[in-house]
């Protein structure tokens, strides 16, 4: 029983995610068309500049996901949230085994503004329910500059947070509070926009 | 109801953020209240979702997509080769235990190093999950990563040697097609080559044979001969070779079916095997050969008779003019008992020689003996003029 905020192309992924597991090569195809892009765009933002190293991961992530498919738990998680997962994870160990720090790319506001022109995910595109690029933006402005931030340096490039803390020079408690402020407003604002 | 401080933790767990106690200690939390799992899942999907729509798009992702999607493909490809061939490589069996062996070794000095960092790295945030639905986060997950992409690495190189084996054997045995190949097309341009100069060098000759009168007949040869040959240089050749060519095919006289040939031919093949079966006609001694008889400048000639055709083939060489008012007339006999019978009157020679052909209007007729005489072109009789013989034998 698949959770009801499922969308189409949630579930349709969570099929293939099952025929993966059977050993079924042609929903892996299905399921890299779906998401593949997706993940690319993640890994390109994570490893800004290291395109050689992009397409290694973008590779490992899906035949990681040929062989562990099985393991998958909708009940944890969207099937892209799943991959997302991996893809960050991999990226980020790639750039600590690297022993390289993290190379700073900050989404400029003029690039959240224009975000229609910037990639999707086509977990957005497919089925009735997606949201839209402007929704998107739209959940983006609303988090404050030190939200945002401090997300971005979690997310992008994986540090702590004390390691956030001491970048942005603020307090522990600080970073934890603005970052779970930023969590449960792209929750609601994810969940405001899904529900229009 | 999620208080704050379980919140704040959860939103650190959904970004890597905690390390590996804290991430433990959440996900054992986590078991026990639905609501939380519930909580969690639903801040990694707004935060997954919404944060890949940040990303920016590339042109090229089309083709950058296309070709990381072939190269996954040869990867599971290769990868299940690899398994198939592993499973049958026994000879190998010694050498990848020592391998194994090394790499075990390897392994725990890689967990050693692993563990030394971190210890000295408490800080950073844990990335090894003890959720089982997720992947395994970072620090904890670095040792079984690391194994596992020791295994990936081992399993690639198994599976590139295995390749590479099986290439060598391919592109030998290509190599050796090729070469044949290339043998074949050498020889078959050598002998195109060949054929094109030989080709262009030839040029059609026309040999006629003569007109014939009443049993006589004519006939036309149509010989390729080389085209640089002086245009003058036009010698009839032997009618000998031209009956093996055109009237039996390739195989000499002789050789050829011996049943077929009645008369004076079988006779002297059968006494002279050696000899081209014809049966030379001359008026000289016997017994001399068709280079001597030809050499001789005498007249003389060669024939040959096939009963089943009820025909027979003359050759004739420097035969006297038969004189004005006379025409030279041939004659056959089947024995020395029977009586002539006409064949017909010789057109005009060359230089007295020529070939024919000649047949007898009697059924079962098999010539023992021809007879060219010259005739009176007045009085031409049933039986010869015996008071001039041009020809006559064999």
């Amino acid at each position: 029983m698949l959770p009801e905020n499922f969308n189409t192309s949630d579930r349709l992924a969570c099929g293939e995610l099952s025929r993966i597991a059977r050993g079924d090569s042609l929903a892996l195809e299905q399921l890299f068309q779906r998401y593949g892009a997706a993940i690319l765009g993640l890994l390109r933002t994570l490893l800004s500049g290291q395109e050689q190293t992009v397409e290694e991961i973008l590779q490992d992530v899906f035949i990681r996901v040929y062989r562990e498919a099985g393991s998958y738990q909708p009940a944890k998680g969207k099937p892209y949230s799943w991959l997302a997962t991996i893809a960050r994870r991999m990226a980020i160990d790639r750039l600590r085994k690297n022993s390289r720090r993290p190379q700073f790319v900050t989404i400029e506001k003029e690039q959240v503004e224009n975000i229609g022109d910037h990639y999707l995910p086509e977990i957005l595109h497919n089925g009735r329910e997606h949201l839209d690029t402007a929704l998107l933006n739209q959940i983006l402005n609303e988090l404050n500059e030190t939200q945002r931030t401090a997300l971005e340096l979690a997310y992008f490039h994986g540090l702590s947070h004390q390691q956030i803390a001491a970048r942005m020079g603020l307090p522990l408690g600080t970073v934890k509070s603005e970052l779970r402020r930023g969590m449960i407003r792209l929750k609601d604002s994810y969940h405001r926009c899904h529900d229009r | 109801m999620i208080d704050k401080q379980t919140d704040e933790t959860a939103s650190l767990y959904v970004l890597d953020a905690l390390d590996e106690n804290e991430a433990a200690l959440f996900e054992a939390q986590m078991q026990r209240s639905a609501a939380l799992r519930d909580h969690v899942r639903e801040l990694r999907d707004s935060l997954h979702t919404t944060m890949a729509g940040a990303i920016i798009r590339s042109s090229e992702d089309h083709a950058k997509l296309h070709a990381t999607w072939q190269n996954i493909q040869r990867r599971l490809s290769a990868s299940n080769s690899g398994e198939s061939q592993l499973s049958k490589a026994l000879p190998w069996s010694r050498i990848w235990a020592a391998a194994a062996i090394l790499l075990f070794i390897f392994n725990l000095f890689l967990l050693r190093q692993i563990g030394a960092t971190h210890d000295e790295n408490a800080s950073s945030p844990a990335t090894a999950s003890l959720d089982p639905a997720f992947p395994p986060q970072a620090t904890s997950a670095a040792s079984s990563d690391a194994v596992f992409r020791m295994a990936e690495l081992q399993a690639e190189i198994q599976r590139m040697r295995v390749d590479l084996e099986r290439n060598h054997d391919v592109i030998a045995q290509k190599d050796r097609t090729l070469q044949q190949l290339h043998s074949a097309y050498d020889q078959g341009r050598s002998q195109q080559a060949l054929l094109a100069e030989n080709y262009s060098r030839l040029m059609a000759r026309f040999l006629p044979f003569y007109e014939g009168r009443e049993g006589l007949s004519r006939f036309t040869v149509i010989e390729m001969v080389d085209a640089r040959q002086p245009q003058g240089n036009t010698t009839r050749r032997p009618f000998a070779e031209l009956a093996e060519q055109f009237l039996i095919g390739s195989e000499t006289i002789v050789a050829a079916d011996p049943s077929l040939f009645a008369g004076p031919v079988v006779e002297a093949a059968a006494t002279k095997p050696s000899a081209t079966g014809l049966a030379a006609i001359s008026l000289s001694e016997a017994g001399r050969s068709h280079s001597e008889l030809l050499g001789s400048g005498e007249a003389t000639g060669f024939t040959v008779w096939r009963d089943d055709e009820q025909k027979g083939f003359l050759d004739i060489y420097n035969l006297p003019e038969p004189g004005p008012g006379h025409e030279a007339i041939v004659w056959a006999r089947a024995s020395d008992l029977e009586p002539y019978v006409l064949v017909g009157t010789l057109p005009p020679l060359e230089n007295g020689s020529g070939s024919l052909f000649y047949s007898v209007e009697e059924p079962g007729f098999s010539p023992s003996e021809i007879l060219v005489t010259a005739e009176d072109a007045n009085a031409i009789g049933d039986q010869p003029n015996v008071g001039r013989i041009l020809l006559r034998g064999p």
